[in-house]
């Protein structure tokens, strides 16, 4: 969601004008000491606060994860920077000592990160939460039994080098750099694993790869925010950066609202000053602040600006024209030109789930170009097979090749990666996100940017985006009647174009095989008629080959040129639709006899 | 060899406080898959009212105990119906900050009453017996049989009674369950009740072994107890019991090995070891991925 | 004699800024098999989430003369009226006798008629009777539905709103289940019964309402609704 300010965004230069007015603000005022220095000392703790507050929302609020030890990084970053500034360069070697130490202190706690991100690939939600927990707490742990650093007792020796202008800038260039990181390829890997984490890695989201470049670049700024908090109070202990530092970061975030950069920066401002106003009621402030969190939680449980934007925050889409981009198709053609006859071959896939087999020797050649339909009762194994050859489960026993190679033990992303997409039984969009936003998870592995050239958006990153990746959305959504949606979140379509965008989705990979789980499911005949054109049609212009699992046996029977019917997990038939229509076993087994016994007499 | 039985004895003790706060904790969560933070600060909140039920009132052991117990229940009950309740169609972490804020409020609000940390008298005698050289305290002797007899009447009343049957189903679909006429509002108040009541007797049982009380006690060891409820895989009753006994034998023998700064540093670096290897806690069952 | 039990008047459901339902109108006469069939997404399931108090509603539903207009669902529970959600709603943490046994929560004071009933329904469904000790998460899907069903009989209800009750199900077991509603039907009890499979749901039923974005297009005897051009071109597929 976005606050229109429509005035606003017409006049952007005056962020930069603000920003630049701001900067040289803070440079006169704490030079010629203008204002007081407990005003002074307030300002720069919310610029360090906004700083924690949004590095903790990329992990939490963007990504959908709940960390709950930010101050352990923080911690990392401020023993980090102040060794350096301490210990390794005596105090007057030079102006640079100070970016540098800061600098280092935000590696230090990226790379700290890592002990974090590994986990998250395994477990998220409340196991992460204790991941980062204890991380916290063996920081403080560990920081209380080394002596070099003073142990319980703290470090000391730190000059006073966080200055007004230093904060001002840092907090600047961490808004913009953060933002730059969530407006971004790796970004949109970012919010699919919070809106639906196996969906993403269907669409070739390498989903560790994503995380760790979320954990290290949250807790880079949390450790730049850690150093500038070392070189303001002059003195930390492992104290500083307990669970209750955490708590409040946290505290800021939510209160400010997740997913938003508006947000961080409203709730680290309200809780910064709050806190030094309410300095009046004495001990009963630390009564009041968190029964004002409550409140909000209860009449505004997403905070102040959940999930929505101030405009200024959001990059303008630079469009460049000056070139022709490859269209789609014509890629699409080249790829499908290397196919060999046969595209896909399963030997042997067999699949137990605990004692029960849900597949059982299944075999199976595909050709290019063709349409091949699986059916069979609810639990005779179909959605295990789209699983099996997708990556999602790791077969008992058996092989898939795909163009020859095997892909059996592959991870999701990577066999999207190898040219083969897939929708869900049960449509699983990203839903909170605009349907061009959907269309661009796909084209994940299509960018070659990295996320430095997304940060300090370079020529390459601008390059892609404005016009590769804006043109192909705008190609594809034209193609299929969805352009009037681009900017509609996903969960606001109709049913039938919930269907029609997620094979969207799949075809902005740039698969040669497309694995449809019961797409027509809950459609009327006609819906069902339409569908089947459209199947039929992303067949020959995309040049694919389709699997597709349906009930409808009047879709199944007038697309497919070849049919095998699952039962119990075994294959009882395999064949032609006239030969499947008329096999004994799988009437018996699925279509049943025809009619219904229980005719109501009136 | 005493010294070992003797710091089994220390390990028995602690671990019984860990696992009935850890209890308390998995109970909520088993039934509502909230983590409510607020949970170390109730227990806290058990020991002030077993120190005022002591100090001020002279009750004996049995009723202090049932006061702190039905006195914390009763505090439960109410954060939930005036915190938590008006967020159960909320986002899940608007509801865990709120147990935050709850959670810090209590703090605060007992700190603002009682700003200085307070001496609980003696409830029982304190005897002690000679076993061979090894001393057996009456106090350990009560708190860990007190926490068996507390885990044995918990999972009676989940497993074999039909409350117990109404929160196995709430924890399964809560939305299906009013429609067995089932009031889930009832059982959501009797399942904090329950695990607001572990925490009050679990701060009775601290103030036994560790008569010193003030009103931050309830963070860490909350923390910690929440931990030996995830190690032990979180809503598993039996789970928590294990984890907490697990977690402290790892604080008790920590100590013995090593400084005892490093006793967080050993515990959490062993559970962060233990939920890389097994992600669901040892007894907790993994969420099988739907696709 | 047509005793209406049953009685929705200009009912309308929002979910945020999506309207589910708009102003919806019928009555479900005692004894009867009543049909509610549409495509996805046409309201069904919010109709049958309104009657039994699951989603706030504006207009009026009464049952039995009685407006239940912002009544707890469990409360309606109490009333007589069963919902058997999508889905099917089983606790797979239960077992199934467990299962059974939560539906019957309201009737504390018979467990003789409980007694009766749990043993009805182990007649009635022989393949739940070999598995009561077993976790119902470990059922097949047509066992689910079965339990499902058993439940609202536990429940005792006079009304029995089912959803979907074939859905998932192969042709061969949607037949049984069909067969079964008929046998409760012939109870005595009254069902309103949504399907996706229109041409069985309307063999079965006494009368039919048609959905379609909310609103109500068509109703009748089911009769007269499975030989209407309209419905069988939508919904039959001849």
């Amino acid at each position: 969601m976005r606050i229109h300010t429509d005035y606003l965004t017409s006049r952007r230069w005056l962020l930069f004008v603000l920003t630049g007015v701001g900067f040289i603000a803070t440079v006169i005022v704490s030079r010629f000491g203008l204002i007081d220095q407990y005003v002074e000392l307030v300002a720069m703790y919310v610029g360090i606060n906004i700083i924690l507050a949004l590095s903790l929302n990329l992990v939490n609020g963007y990504m959908g994860e709940f960390s709950v030890g930010h101050a352990g990084f923080m911690a990392v970053g401020a023993y980090g920077a102040s060794i350096l500034s301490v210990k390794v360069f005596s105090s007057s070697a030079g102006v640079w000592v100070f970016p540098l130490a800061v600098i280092t202190g935000g590696v230090m706690a990226a790379l700290a990160a890592v002990v974090v991100a590994i986990p998250s690939f395994k477990t998220r939600g409340d196991y992460l939460a204790i991941v980062t927990l204890s991380f916290n707490m063996i920081v403080k742990s560990v920081l209380e039994n080394i002596d070099a650093v003073g142990g319980p007792r703290g470090f000391l020796g730190m000059e006073k080098l966080t200055t007004l202008p230093w904060t001002f800038a840092w907090t600047v260039v961490s808004v913009w750099a953060i933002r730059n990181f969530v407006y971004s390829n790796i970004g949109r890997g970012v919010l699919s694993i919070r809106e639906d984490e196996t969906a993403g890695a269907a669409m070739g989201v390498d989903t560790r790869k994503v995380k760790l470049h979320a954990f290290v670049v949250s807790s880079f700024f949390a450790g730049v925010a850690g150093g500038l908090y070392a070189h303001l109070l002059q003195f930390i202990s492992p104290r500083t950066f307990d669970i209750i530092k955490s708590t409040e970061i946290l505290i800021m975030v939510y209160l400010g609202g997740v997913g938003s950069i508006a947000g961080s920066i409203t709730g680290a401002v309200i809780y910064t000053v709050l806190i030094e106003v309410l300095r009046v009621l004495g001990q009963w402030r630390m009564v009041i602040m968190p029964l004002l969190l409550v409140l909000l939680m209860i009449f505004r449980p997403k905070g102040i600006f959940g999930f929505m934007e101030f405009r200024w925050f959001e990059p303008v889409a630079r469009k460049k024209k000056d070139e022709a981009v490859v269209p789609y198709r014509a890629a699409a053609r080249e790829q499908a030109r290397e196919q060999a006859g046969e595209l896909l071959a399963i030997n042997g896939l067999t699949h137990y789930f605990g004692g029960l087999c849900a597949l059982s020797d299944f075999n199976l050649r595909l050709n290019s170009g063709q349409i091949m339909g699986i059916i069979g009762p609810n639990g005779s194994g179909k959605t295990t097979l789209f699983n099996l050859i997708s990556g999602y489960y790791r077969p008992t026993q058996g092989s898939v090749l795909f163009n020859g190679a095997e892909i059996t033990r592959m991870r999701p992303n990577e066999i999207n990666s190898c040219g083969i997409a897939r929708t869900f039984q049960n449509i699983r969009l990203f839903n909170n996100l605009t349907v061009t936003d959907n269309v661009k998870v796909g084209m994940f592995n299509s960018v070659n940017y990295n996320a430095a050239d997304a940060m300090l958006r370079t020529r390459r990153f601008n390059d892609c985006e404005g016009k590769e990746v804006s043109e192909c959305v705008r190609m594809l959504l034209e193609l299929f009647a969805l352009d009037k949606y681009a900017s509609e979140a996903a969960k606001n379509l109709p049913y039938g174009l919930k269907r029609r965008l997620e094979i969207v989705r799949a075809l902005a990979t740039r698969p040669q095989l497309l694995l449809l789980d019961e797409p027509a499911a809950g459609m009327n005949p006609s819906e069902t008629g339409a569908l089947m054109e459209l199947v039929h049609r992303i067949r020959d212009e995309f040049e694919l080959t389709i699997m597709v699992i349906e009930h409808h046996m009047s879709f199944i029977m007038g697309l497919c040129q070849r049919i095998q019917v699952l039962d119990f997990g075994v294959t009882i038939a395999a064949g032609a639709p006239d030969e499947i229509k008329s096999d004994k076993k799988v009437i018996e087994a699925y279509l049943g006899s025809s009619g219904v016994s229980t005719r109501r007499d009136k | 060899m005493v010294y070992i039985s003797q710091q089994l004895l220390n390990m028995l003790q602690l671990g019984s406080i860990y696992a009935v706060i850890a209890l308390g904790y998995t109970m909520v969560y088993g039934v509502l898959s909230l983590i409510n933070f607020a949970h170390g600060d109730l227990f806290m909140i058990g020991a002030f009212l077993c120190f005022i039920a002591t100090a001020k009132l002279h009750l004996p052991f049995v009723v202090v105990l049932v006061v702190a117990a039905i006195g914390t229940a009763a505090i439960g009950m109410a954060v939930e119906r005036l915190a938590y309740r008006p967020l159960r169609d909320a986002p899940k972490v608007s509801a865990i900050i709120t147990a935050l804020g709850v959670g810090v409020f209590i703090e605060n609000f007992t700190l603002a009453l009682s700003p200085y940390p307070r001496h609980v008298p003696e409830m029982l005698p304190n005897v002690s017996w000679n076993l061979g050289g090894l001393t057996v305290s009456s106090i350990q002797g009560v708190i860990v049989v007190l926490s068996v007899l507390l885990m044995v009447g918990l999972d009676f009343i989940v497993r074999k009674t039909r409350y117990g049957m109404a929160m196995r189903a709430l924890a399964w679909d809560i939305k299906t369950l009013p429609l067995m006429g089932v009031s889930v509002n009832a059982i959501i108040a009797l399942t904090f009740a329950i695990g607001a009541g572990f925490g009050g007797a679990a701060g009775t049982m601290y103030a036994m072994a560790f008569p010193v009380i003030d009103p931050y006690m309830g963070i860490m060891i909350g923390w910690k107890a929440f931990i030996a409820a995830v190690v032990g895989g979180i809503g598993s009753i039996r789970g928590a019991m294990l984890g907490g006994y697990i977690l402290g034998a790892v604080e008790t023998f920590a100590a013995v090995a090593l400084p005892s700064t490093y006793r967080d540093f050993i515990a959490f670096t062993l559970l962060l070891i233990l939920l890389i290897f097994r992600p669901n806690g040892i007894l907790g069952v993994p969420k099988t991925l739907k696709v | 004699m047509a005793n209406v039990l049953l009685s929705i008047k200009n009912l309308s459901v929002s979910y945020g800024n999506i309207k589910a339902l708009r102003g919806i109108s019928f009555d479900i006469i005692e004894g009867q098999i009543t049909a509610l069939i549409g495509a996805n997404g046409a309201g069904k399931s919010s109709l049958l989430r309104a009657v039994s108090g699951m989603v706030k509603f504006d207009g009026e539903i009464n049952y039995r003369g009685r407006n239940i207009k912002g009544m707890a669902a469990h409360k309606i529970v109490s009333m007589g009226i069963t919902h058997v959600p999508e889905g099917r709603g089983i606790f797979g943490s239960l077992t199934v006798r467990e299962n059974l046994t939560l539906a019957a929560w309201l009737r504390r004071n018979d467990p003789e008629g409980v007694k009766r009933d749990y043993e009805h329904v182990i007649e009635l469904f022989p393949r739940l009777g070999e598995r009561v000790g077993q976790l119902s998460a470990t059922l097949s899907g047509g066992e689910q539905q079965m339990l499902a069903i058993g439940r609202a009989l536990m429940s005792k209800g006079d009304l029995i709103l089912l959803d979907e009750p074939s859905m998932g199900l192969s042709p061969v077991l949607a037949d049984e289940i069909f067969g079964i509603i008929d046998e409760i039907s012939k109870a005595g009890v009254t069902i309103l019964l949504v399907e996706q499979n229109a041409f069985m749901a309307l063999q079965l039923s006494h009368h039919g309402c048609v959905m379609e974005n909310g609103e109500l297009t068509l109703e009748g005897a089911a009769a007269e609704l499975l030989d209407d051009p309209r419905v069988r071109q939508a919904y039959l597929g001849v």
